[in-house]
C-alpha cells in the first residue's frame, strides 16, 4: 500500500484516529511522512500548544525511556505518577506538589521565572495543618532511592538525560548544582 | 449587561477588563482525578454551600449545572468570555453561578474546583480585584483552599500556581494593527511578562482588531504587581494607538478619508443583507474607530461592542434555536446588525 500523503513510498505506519472515543479515520503513511505527522496534526489541534509546550518544558519529550526511576514516583494521595504529570501537565491533588517538589522545582522556575509565592494568603491557612506528613512524601521517593541522597540522585539522572540529548547548557547547570551539593555535604569532589 | 455600555475615544481604547482566580479545595482531589459521581457530589455540595451567595453579597446570581446547558448556548457564553473553550465542551458535572449582568461568574469543577471571574467595561482591574477578593473570601468562609507557602494557591495546571490569577485587558487597536512592527511587538510581549493575542481572526488576519493583554506569570509576583504589569503594557499600547490615530487625522484629505471610511462601514452595516464574520467585524471595527475619533455620530456608539459579541456564529445559531446553513448564518448576522446598529445622529 502506498503512503496516503506522499503517494510515492510504501506505507509502513498505520494508525487510527479516535475522536472522543469514536473510531474515526484509518491512516497509512510511510515513516518519513509519519515523522512530520506530529507537526501536521498540531496545526489542527487547538489543545496542541499548551499541553505539548508544557510537556516540553516539564519533561523531556524526546526521551521515550519511561522506565526512568524518577518517572515512576507516584503521589500516594491521588496516584498521579511523575510520568503522568509530564504527559498531561496536570497535578492531581495538593499533595502532588510536595511529592514532586524536587523534580518540578527547576521547571516551575523556567515557567514563572520564580519559585516562591508572594501575594494573597488564604485567611484560614495555618502552616502547620497543611503540610503533608513528611513520611508520606519521603516514603514514596525512598521506595525508589533507598541509600543515596535523594536530590543528588535525581539531579544525576537529569544530568545523564541532558547529556544524552546533547543539551549541554542544561547539563552544565546540573553539573554545577551537583558539585555545590556535594561540597555542602563535605564530599571531596 | 456589562457589555452594553462600552465607551471609547481616541484617548481611551480599553474595551474591557477581566480578573480570573483559579482555586482548589484542600480536602478533595483535583477535577481531573474525580469520577463523575464524585464530581457531581462536589458540584452539588458546593452549590448548596454557596446557595446564599446572592443574598449575602447582594449580586443577583443564579446557579445551574453547566453540563446540562446545550452546547451551542455554552459556545455562545464562550464568545461572551464567561467560559473558555474547554468548559464550553465539558461533559462531566460542572456548576455555574452567574449574575444577571454576566460580569461575575463562578465555575465549579472546571479545570480547577473554583474558577472565579469578574469582568467590566473599560480599564478597571483594581475594582475587579476587590470584587473578586470579596467573593473569594466569602467562598473561603465555606471551604478551605489548597495552598502552600512555596507554590501559593495550588492549581491543576502549573501555569496557574501562585496567585492563581489571570488579569486581562481588551483593547481596540485598529491603527496599531495596520502597523508593520505590531506583529513583532506581539511576539515579543513575553519579555514584559505579558502575552498579547488577537481575539478573532484566521491565520495572520485579525477580524475587528481586538487584542487581549494578560499576565503570563502567576508565581512570585503579587496580584497588584500583576495588575500593574498588565496595565502598563495596556497603557503603552493605548498611547501608541492614540498617536497613530491622531496622525491619521492630520490634513483635510486624510480627515475626509477617515470620514469616508466610517460612513462606508456604517452604510454596509445598515443595509447589507448578508455578512460573513470577517467583513462584519471589520466594518464594526471601522465604525467603532470613526465614532471614537468623532468622524461619525451614531445614536449608541457604546453598543457597538455588544453587536460584535452578538454576531459571533454560536450566538447567531443559539438565537435561531435550530441548525442553520452557512448562507443563513450570514443572512441572520446581517439582520441582527440592521436591528441593532441604530440611527445616525
Amino acid at each position: 500500500m502506498l503512503c496516503e500523503k506522499c503517494k510515492i513510498r510504501e506505507a509502513n505506519v498505520f494508525y487510527t484516529e479516535i475522536v472522543d472515543g469514536d473510531k474515526k479515520n484509518e491512516h497509512h503513511l510511510c515513516s518519513q511522512c509519519a515523522k512530520d505527522l506530529d507537526q501536521y496534526t498540531g496545526l489542527f489541534d487547538k489543545d496542541f500548544s499548551l499541553s505539548k509546550l508544557l510537556s516540553g518544558i516539564l519533561g523531556d519529550v524526546f526521551e521515550n525511556d519511561e522506565n526512568k526511576d524518577y518517572r515512576q514516583i507516584v503521589c500516594p494521595t491521588c496516584n498521579t505518577s511523575y510520568d503522568d504529570f509530564i504527559k498531561n501537565s496536570m497535578f492531581g491533588c495538593k499533595d502532588c506538589f510536595e511529592v514532586f517538589n524536587l523534580l518540578i522545582n527547576d521547571n516551575i522556575k523556567q515557567i514563572h521565572g520564580n519559585d516562591k509565592h508572594v501575594g494573597k494568603i488564604p485567611k484560614n491557612y495555618h502552616k502547620s495543618d497543611k503540610i503533608l506528613p513528611k513520611s508520606v512524601v519521603t516514603e514514596s521517593i525512598e521506595a525508589i532511592f533507598s541509600d543515596e541522597d535523594k536530590e543528588l540522585e535525581i539531579l544525576k539522572q537529569k544530568l545523564e538525560d541532558a547529556i544524552k540529548i546533547e543539551d549541554f547548557e542544561q547539563a552544565a547547570i546540573l553539573r554545577d548544582k551537583i558539585k555545590t551539593i556535594k561540597e555542602d555535604n563535605g564530599d571531596v569532589v | 449587561m456589562w457589555y452594553d455600555n462600552v465607551e471609547l475615544s481616541t484617548e481611551y481604547n480599553y474595551i474591557s477588563s477581566k480578573i480570573r482566580f483559579a482555586r482548589n479545595f484542600d480536602d478533595t482531589l483535583f477535577p481531573n482525578k474525580l469520577t463523575d459521581i464524585e464530581a457531581k457530589k462536589l458540584v452539588e455540595n458546593t452549590l448548596g454551600e454557596l446557595s446564599n451567595i446572592s443574598v449575602d453579597l447582594g449580586m443577583n446570581t443564579s446557579s445551574s449545572m453547566l453540563n446540562r446547558i446545550p452546547e451551542i448556548e455554552r459556545m455562545s457564553m464562550c464568545e461572551r468570555k464567561i467560559l473558555n473553550d474547554t468548559l464550553a465542551k465539558k461533559e462531566t458535572p460542572t456548576g455555574l453561578i452567574l449574575n444577571d449582568s454576566e460580569d461575575i461568574s463562578i465555575i465549579i469543577n472546571g479545570d480547577d474546583h473554583i474558577r472565579l471571574q469578574t469582568m467590566s467595561s473599560g480599564i478597571k482591574l483594581y475594582d475587579l480585584l476587590d470584587k473578586a477578593n470579596k467573593i473569594d473570601d466569602y467562598i473561603e468562609e465555606h471551604f478551605n483552599y489548597a495552598f502552600n507557602d512555596k507554590y501559593g494557591y495550588l492549581t491543576t495546571y502549573p501555569t496557574n500556581i501562585g496567585t492563581g490569577m489571570r488579569a486581562s485587558i481588551l483593547l481596540h487597536l485598529p491603527a496599531s494593527n495596520k502597523n508593520k512592527g505590531f506583529s513583532k511587538l506581539i511576539a515579543n510581549a513575553g519579555r514584559f511578562g505579558v502575552s498579547i493575542r488577537g481575539l478573532h481572526g484566521e491565520g495572520r488576519e485579525n477580524f475587528g482588531t481586538l487584542y487581549e493583554i494578560s499576565n503570563s506569570k502567576t508565581l512570585g509576583i503579587s496580584e497588584r504587581e500583576i495588575i500593574d504589569t498588565v496595565t502598563k503594557v495596556a497603557n503603552q499600547l493605548n498611547e501608541n494607538e492614540r498617536k497613530l490615530r491622531e496622525a491619521e487625522a492630520l490634513g483635510e484629505v486624510q480627515r475626509i478619508a477617515r470620514e469616508d471610511e466610517a460612513y462606508k462601514a456604517y452604510g454596509l452595516l445598515k443595509y447589507a443583507r448578508k455578512f460573513n464574520l470577517r467583513d462584519a467585524m471589520n466594518c464594526l471595527s471601522l465604525l467603532m474607530k470613526g465614532c471614537a475619533d468623532g468622524f461619525i455620530q451614531i445614536e449608541s456608539p457604546h453598543k457597538l461592542y455588544s453587536i460584535m459579541l452578538g454576531i459571533q456564529t454560536s450566538n447567531i445559531l443559539n438565537m435561531a434555536g435550530s441548525p442553520l446553513s452557512e448562507d443563513y448564518i450570514e443572512i441572520r448576522r446581517a439582520e441582527y446588525i440592521r436591528e441593532n446598529i441604530g440611527k445616525l445622529k
